[in-house]
């Protein structure tokens, strides 16, 4: 299910294991050795609503090197607790299961992007096209 | 009061022993005896003077210093063997030297306080005689303050249970207590869980008031005040206006014809921010470590709660101490076709505009309401069965329903509803006890509240309930099964308001987890009615007043005012504030404040601080008023009742 954002909606505690936090004992090659830009937010929450359009655009810029996706904390409270969420919009951008950025508040397409950018770097995943 | 036992046992502990030794020639140690002797005739409970006279200094030195070193003594008293503690006594040389002891031997190790010479004696004689704070509550010097004596509950920090302390009820009371316990140590977890009302309505963590209560009240109360704003004021000052289209009138400005409201923006943005407070009870209580548990709890026994989670799932939870604030929730209207009736529980999210309402009852929940529909342009009745606003002073009840109906809300008085049938068009029709009948898009019933205790198994530990009204009677907020206690709406005689709550909360957890011995002072809280006519009060009513202290011995004054604000809009012509003092004729305190007119909230909040140390009616009098405010106008009230002189507020 494609949420808001664009990016697709976490809907339970076993889709984030899988997805975001790359389950260690599922069988190789892992789902994804992609980071994972993780949105969280809510329906009432007006600047979560502002962020959208530019996780959105963020995503299309990075296409092929960033997995995107949304978790609403009204749905799943525990998961976003246990990840330290405690204001929205929060986004973690994760990779083997490690948080590797932190962007708390409604931010600019620029500033998100940079974000992005500084962990492909550290990755090594920056590539030259561009 | 404490009992006799308890003030003799505080005045035994209390009783200061005081020794005084010195040389009889000594000018500075018959000083410092006297002043000692005077204070124990003064005060034979708390203060006793030893004596120890030599006849010469040689003597006195002897004993201080050469031979028996007392000074040594009193220096090593509570060091480890050998060592030199207080240096101040082991280099004392002069007369007097004195000291505090535990009794009236002369042996160093009674000794438990090293006084110093006459200088420190004489200032510790000053700090000993110092006039104590006075009690809120007038208690005299010397009685102390009221202490909170609970019973003791087997609470031991060893407890082999899952908690400290349970709370069932993440309201006000619960959320404060439950953060408040925990900053002091304990082990906490909230049970929150919201039963669906009869209409389906269910709502987050927090509460009554966050959720269905004051925090979408208010912000609705003020959608009602801007579309009054809007339509009486603004035109009036120029604003969304201009000359040509005063111009069409007689070259007057005239009242805004404001139709277009939208309840789905209102009923969106209001619960937008009432989630978010949902969310940030929630982050906060993780933040402050305590446990949430969105389960609803059954007592089984005094120590265990059965667990119910939303998907029916069980479980146990124990717990040494268990708070109940699971506060209240509407009384539902028991006619044939009640069931058709939303609440206060469901107005404030409905899905559909509210259309032309009735709303039954008088309490302020239904004025409130009533007040803010019609503000924003909605046909409202009320229907009551007898008086206004039961339990507030009555001439401000009256003010405010007169007001209400100079706004246009429609009055059936002396009425209840006897039957409520559904239309072919969805529509509610209204029959009354006189006869009459009405067709109504949505009846609100705000009747009464009763306390939310029917499935919490208060009979398996033995908690009893009031039968009126479904609350829990407590003493000192403690059940009558002392590990179980009680704060907030569903506490009997607790009057049903948010800070209380707060406050009985945070203060029943510090003396629980705190060693406080202060309790909760329910006196002169200040509160204010949101409705068109908003009213604040602190302390007693007009007519609690003379019923209680007679008619002789209590003086009204009052006045009657507009706003300044108010003046320049013709359609406020009629609209009047008005202010009242309840004063004590014999003694000049101020028995009671009444406030009605814009921000009645705010022009409350410093008397309650005023009324809490007792003000008189000269201190508020003799206050210099801010102007041009409508506050000030307490303190230019001078005419009386009795004197039946014009009450209205002359010009400046």
């Amino acid at each position: 299910m494609v949420a808001k954002s664009g990016g697709k909606m976490i809907v339970s505690t076993d889709q984030f294991r899988d997805e975001v936090l790359g389950d260690p004992s599922s069988p190789p090659p892992s789902p994804s050795s992609l980071p994972v830009l993780v949105l969280f937010s809510a329906p009432w929450c007006g600047p979560c609503r502002l962020t959208n359009p530019v996780v959105k655009e963020v995503m299309k810029l990075y296409s092929s090197k960033l997995e995107v996706r949304e978790i609403s904390t009204d749905d799943l409270p525990d998961v976003a607790a246990r990840a330290g969420v405690t204001s929205i919009p929060t986004i973690l951008i994760y990779h083997d299961g490690k948080v590797r950025e932190t962007i708390v508040g409604c931010v600019a397409k620029n500033v998100l992007a940079r974000a992005v950018d500084k962990v492909l770097e550290d990755l090594g995943m920056l590539g030259d096209d561009e | 009061m404490a009992s006799p036992a308890a003030a003799a046992a505080s005045a035994a502990a209390t009783k200061s022993v005081v020794h005084v030794a010195g040389y009889t020639s000594c000018g500075f140690f018959r000083r410092a005896s006297s002043v000692v002797a005077s204070l124990g005739l003064l005060f034979p409970h708390r203060i006793q003077l030893v004596e120890h006279a030599f006849p010469s200094r040689e003597a006195y030195r002897e004993w201080l210093i050469h031979g028996t070193n007392f000074r040594e003594g009193v220096a090593k008293v509570g060091t480890k063997e050998g060592k030199v503690g207080n240096l101040r006594a082991a280099n004392h040389a002069s007369s007097p030297f004195c000291w505090l002891a535990s009794g009236t031997g002369d042996g160093a190790e009674d000794v438990t306080e090293f006084i110093g010479g006459c200088d420190d004696a004489l200032d510790w004689c000053r700090s000993f005689a110092s006039p104590k704070a006075v009690a809120p509550n007038g208690a005299e010097e010397g009685k102390g303050e009221e202490e909170a004596t609970m019973v003791p509950d087997g609470h031991a920090p060893d407890h082999p249970y899952d908690y400290d302390l349970l709370v069932l009820g993440g309201g006000s009371g619960g959320l404060a207590a439950s953060k408040e316990a925990s900053s002091l140590g304990a082990r906490v977890a909230v049970l929150d869980y919201v039963k669906p009302s009869p209409a389906g309505t269910k709502w987050g963590l927090g509460g009554t008031c966050v959720n269905v209560g004051c925090i979408p009240k208010k912000l609705m109360h003020h959608a009602a005040q801007l579309s009054e704003h809007a339509k009486l004021d603004a035109p009036h000052y120029g604003v969304g206006v201009s000359e040509k289209t005063a111009e069409e009138w007689m070259g007057m400005s005239r009242d805004a014809d404001i139709k277009e409201h939208s309840w789905d923006i209102l009923r969106q943005n209001v619960q937008n921010h009432v989630r978010g407070l949902n969310f940030k009870y929630r982050v906060d209580l993780r933040e402050k470590e305590v446990t949430y548990l969105n389960q609803l709890g059954t007592f089984l026994d005094a120590h265990t709660i059965e667990t119910t989670d939303k998907k029916g799932h069980k479980g146990t939870v124990t717990f040494s101490r268990c708070l109940v604030a699971v506060g209240g929730r509407p009384a539902p209207i028991s006619c044939p076709g009640g069931e058709l009736a939303i609440s206060s529980d469901d107005v404030f999210s409905l899905d559909r505009d509210p259309g032309k309402v009735l709303c039954v009852g008088a309490s302020y929940i239904s004025l409130e309401c009533a007040g803010f529909l019609n503000g924003i342009g909605r046909d409202v009745t009320v229907a009551v069965r007898s008086i206004l606003l039961r339990g507030f002073d009555r001439e401000c009840a009256d003010l405010i329903g007169a007001y209400m109906k100079s706004e246009g809300v429609k009055f059936r008085e002396g009425v209840v509803p006897t039957k409520m049938e559904k239309t072919a068009e969805g529509k509610i029709e209204v029959t009354l006890s006189d006869g009459s009948s009405d067709v109504y898009d949505t009846v609100l019933g705000a009747i009464g509240r009763t306390g939310d205790t029917a499935r919490l198994g208060l009979s398996n530990v033995g908690v009893a309930v009031n039968p009126k009204n479904a609350k829990i009677p407590a003493k000192f907020e403690q059940t009558s099964t002392p590990n179980v206690y009680v704060i907030g709406d569903v506490m009997d005689g607790c009057p049903e308001l948010t800070p209380v709550a707060i406050h009985a909360g945070k203060s029943l957890a510090r003396r629980l987890f705190g060693g406080s011995t202060r309790p909760m002072d329910y006196r002169n809280v200040c509160t204010t009615v949101f409705t068109p006519l908003e009213y604040g009060t602190v302390g007693y009513s007009e007519d609690d007043a003379l019923s209680e202290f007679g008619k002789e011995n209590v003086e009204v004054y009052h006045k009657y005012f507009v706003p300044l604000e108010w003046s320049v809009s013709p359609s406020r012509a009629e609209h009047r504030g008005f202010c009242k003092a309840v004063v004590d004729k014999h003694t000049n305190k101020v028995l009671g404040l009444h406030y009605l007119g814009p921000n009645a909230g705010e022009v409350m909040q410093g008397f309650g601080t005023a009324m809490k140390l007792g003000c008189a009616f000269d201190d508020v009098r003799d206050t210099v008023g801010i102007h041009p405010t409508t506050a000030e106008e307490f303190t230019t009230l001078s005419v009386t009742k009795a004197s039946g002189e014009d009450a209205a507020a002359g010009g400046c």
